[in-house]
């Protein structure tokens, strides 16, 4: 029998040495048959009364050459694009993708899917059926970023954004960047909006983008969200003088931006209900302790002029409390800010006092509160309750929460009382105490 | 017969591995019953029935340090009852087995090889385990040793790895629905315990014998910090219902993880330190087999025995169960516990029974009051 030496030692050999004539023969799948899903997309169709989904894939192409900018393309791949959208439908989300390949020279791999997008119209019939998908398909997984797409789905992933060949790295980075910089989305990993969704009392909320048309020569569409009157009007003037310096460069004007994420859609259960401006979803991600980073613009106490206080940290927890048989919720939240930017005028620059510190501090925090009620005013219209505050109760008082609220918690949200108790300092003043003035 | 022999420590290597094994294959402690968040406590109480296992096997194992469990069965309970016992322990290790490199040939089915017949990997797996065993249960012992750190690396990256997405809301509340839950989900689990049959036949082969309770309860220890880390790590990340209701939840685990926007897919690490476990799971368990059969048969060697062995084991894998559901049916608390009870437990009750009555006209008694060894 097998024994070391011997027999063994030349069977072992005989085996490895077959086990070189094996590859490439078994199962193979050579590059050039393959090609890369960068994005899903998903919409809903019509098709004879049936409701079909139609699924969009953006396809990495592997002819493309980069580089190639000046002029001399070499070989045909020059001019192929960098990526290729292409669409299929099915009655199932996996019979769509599978679809996909009817049109396509390539058999299409999804390991390398980075982002998944909804339409609007599928998010609101509800995106439940393709959410599984990901959790079942072997190749797909639940890391990629996720939104909802406010405007034409197959318009945004045609379009060209100007820092990025593949619209697919533009989505992700779009999302990943605005998450960390504004916090006006709420946080897109897919598995983050599965656990939402299986959570007992709370419901999902997932990032919008915002689609925005290219009209050449026309105004930009984008959205200002520091609504405070004065410098939302300041910004767009800024914005329209740089426009007429670039005309004038280049007699033509180049596009603004194809996309913003900004805001947030918000479900009940897997059915889109309504959107979320960027304001209310950062005031989501302040309950949430989701917030990263921001900038809330607030008034001097004299009207004189402005301050901008960056959000540095932000502890925040939700307490559910019983009072006297009804449940209450505390919502402790400490942010820690800096100064940024004062705009006042240098004739009356002011010194930063103890007075000024605690004033700005007192107002900082205001500001903060406001914004959560602003966000929780809009959650009790739309009837979802996105901070989660039904799973704190459950996770408080289980045996409450199975008894009396599992049932009605949509209604018993909207009669809610809420208290936002806001702690925030202004720690660090950036490189300067006071602005130096002329005198 | 060759005598061949295995440290104690070598012991603890193997049962931390096979234990530790079912813990990153399907996590029964989330999957089988209904306790959800709560698993973690199903973890501690099957880590306790464990123990409990373990001093009803091993107990019995150190009063015969020199004879597996196959030749004093016969001892104690005459030939014919013996006998009978005998083959419930051969179906029990056949049977593990079997189940256990179907569950790994399933995953690599279904995450990774959709095209590979099932066959193939199955026997892949069991052949190479096949060589092991006929080159005895020294070589397995010290494959043990080669393994056993990068087995541990493995799962200590994948456990350290999902900390970035753990949320510790995802394990509250914590007994909202008392302990029944809890011990639903325990049973399982507690019942895979008749793992440690094994030590029936390894205690023999140890260096230092009648410290085989303390090796098989120090790996029983070991692989119970796993099972609870591992359990607490997959519901604070996936969340009890997700974790719940998939096949693989550790794997899934670890295919959600995202270290860094470079770091991510580590779950290649998680299916090799599952085929490591395997490996040796396998080997373990056919060797036993191998010797329990040999020796009920007389045959002096096991050795030509693993031949024929491997391809009934293969057969076996492939056709006890028809598809993925067979084996979740199996795994509830309500068909595995009854029936690991009625082929593990009992038959020890038996035994036990017997050396008690045998031995107690010869100062047994005081011998057991001595030892403080209680029978179940």
């Amino acid at each position: 029998m097998l024994r070391p030496g011997g027999h063994f030692l030349k069977l072992t050999a005989v085996f490895c040495l077959l086990s070189l004539f094996t590859t490439g023969c078994w199962d193979n799948r050579e590059p050039e048959w393959l090609a890369s899903s960068l994005l899903l997309a998903f919409d809903l169709d019509e098709e004879k009364g049936e409701k079909m989904y139609k699924a969009l894939v953006v396809l990495a192409n592997p002819l493309f050459q980069s580089g190639g900018e000046s002029g001399s393309t070499g070989g045909g791949g020059g001019e192929k694009m960098p990526f290729w959208v292409h669409s299929a439908r099915g009655r199932t989300p996996f019979e769509a993708i599978l679809n996909l390949s009817q049109g396509t020279t390539r058999q299409i791999r999804f390991f390398h899917t980075q982002a998944l997008l909804f339409s609007e119209k599928l998010a609101r019939e509800g995106i439940w059926p393709v959410l599984e998908l990901f959790q079942r398909h072997r190749e797909l997984r639940p890391t990629v970023q996720t939104a909802v797409v406010d405007g034409d789905l197959e318009e945004l992933l045609r379009t060209e954004f100007p820092l990025e060949f593949l619209p697919s790295t533009a989505v992700d980075r779009l999302l990943r960047i605005t998450g960390i910089e504004r916090s006006i989305i709420p946080d897109s990993q897919l598995l983050k909006k599965l656990i939402e969704f299986t959570r007992p009392g709370e419901e999902m909320i997932l990032a919008r983008i915002k689609a925005l048309p290219q009209k050449v020569g026309g105004e930009p569409q984008g959205e200002d969200q520091q609504g405070q009157q004065g410098k939302g009007q300041q910004g767009k003037e800024q914005r329209g003088g740089n426009q007429q310096v670039r005309r004038n460069q280049q007699g033509q004007t180049p596009p603004g931006p194809p996309a913003e994420a900004i805001g947030a859609a918000v479900f009940r259960g897997d059915k889109m209900v309504g959107w979320m401006d960027g304001h209310e979803t950062r005031g989501q991600n302040w309950v949430r302790n989701t917030l990263q980073r921001g900038v809330i613009v607030i008034e001097l106490p004299g009207k004189n002029g402005l301050a901008a206080i960056e959000i540095i940290k932000i502890w925040s927890k939700i307490k559910p409390r019983i009072n006297g048989g009804e449940v209450t919720i505390t919502v402790d939240i400490t942010a820690e800010g800096r100064l940024q930017d004062l705009v006042v005028s240098p004739a009356e620059a002011l010194r930063l006092d103890k007075s000024l510190d605690q004033d700005l501090e007192k107002r900082f925090a205001e500001a903060i509160r406001r914004e959560c009620e602003r966000s929780l005013t809009r959650a009790k219209e739309l009837k979802a309750d996105i901070f989660g505050f039904g799973n704190a109760i459950y996770c408080k008082y289980p045996r409450l929460w199975e008894e009396n609220l599992a049932g009605r918690w949509e209604e018993a949200f909207s009669r809610l009382s809420v208290e936002f108790l806001v702690e925030a300092p202004i720690k660090r003043w950036g490189l300067i105490h006071t602005s130096p003035s002329k005198r | 017969m060759t005598t061949e022999k295995i440290h104690n420590r070598q012991l603890v290597f193997m049962l931390f591995m096979i234990r530790s094994t079912v813990t990153i294959a399907s996590l029964p402690v989330l999957t089988t019953g209904t306790a959800e968040q709560d698993a973690w406590l199903s973890a501690i109480v099957s880590l306790a029935a464990t123990l409990l296992m373990i001093l009803l096997i091993g107990g019995l194992a150190i009063k015969f340090p020199e004879e597996t469990v196959f030749e004093y069965s016969r001892k104690l309970l005459g030939k014919t009852g013996g006998t009978i016992i005998c083959f419930f322990f051969l179906w029990i290790f056949l049977n593990t087995a079997a189940t256990e490199v179907r569950i790994y040939a399933e995953l690599l089915t279904i995450g990774f090889l959709p095209h590979t017949p099932l066959i193939f990997l199955v026997s892949s797996m069991v052949l190479l385990a096949a060589v092991a065993v006929s080159l005895g249960v020294e070589v397995i012992a010290r494959t043990a040793d080669a393994l056993i750190f990068s087995y541990i690396f493995f799962i200590a990256a994948s456990l350290l790895g999902a900390l970035k997405g753990f949320d510790f809301i995802n394990l509250q509340p914590v007994l909202s629905r008392g302990f029944g839950p809890v011990f639903s989900s325990a049973l399982t689990p507690a019942a895979l315990g008749n793992q440690n049959l094994v030590l029936g036949v390894l205690v023999p082969t140890l260096t230092t014998p009648r410290k085989a309770i303390p090796s098989a309860a120090l790996a029983a220890l070991l692989s119970g910090i796993v099972l609870i880390l591992s359990t607490i790590t997959v519901v604070g990340v996936l969340g009890p219902k997700i974790g719940s209701s998939s096949l693989f939840p550790f794997f899934l685990m670890t295919k959600a993880i995202e270290i860094s926007r470079f770091v991510e897919r580590i779950e290649a690490l998680v299916v090799i330190a599952w085929g490591l476990g395997i490996f040796i799971n396998l080997s373990v368990f056919l060797y036993c087999g191998a010797r329990g059969i040999s020796q009920l048969a007389r045959i002096r060697d096991y050795r030509p025995l693993i031949g024929p062995m491997a391809i009934f084991w293969i057969i076996l894998s492939i056709h006890t169960y028809d598809d993925f559901l067979d084996l979740i049916k199996f795994f509830q608390p309500r068909v595995f516990f009854p029936y690991s009870i009625t082929i593990t437990v009992l038959p020890y009750l038996l035994l036990w029974a017997a050396y008690l009555i045998r031995h107690a006209g010869r100062g047994g008694k005081k011998y057991i009051r001595k030892r403080r060894i209680k029978p179940e």
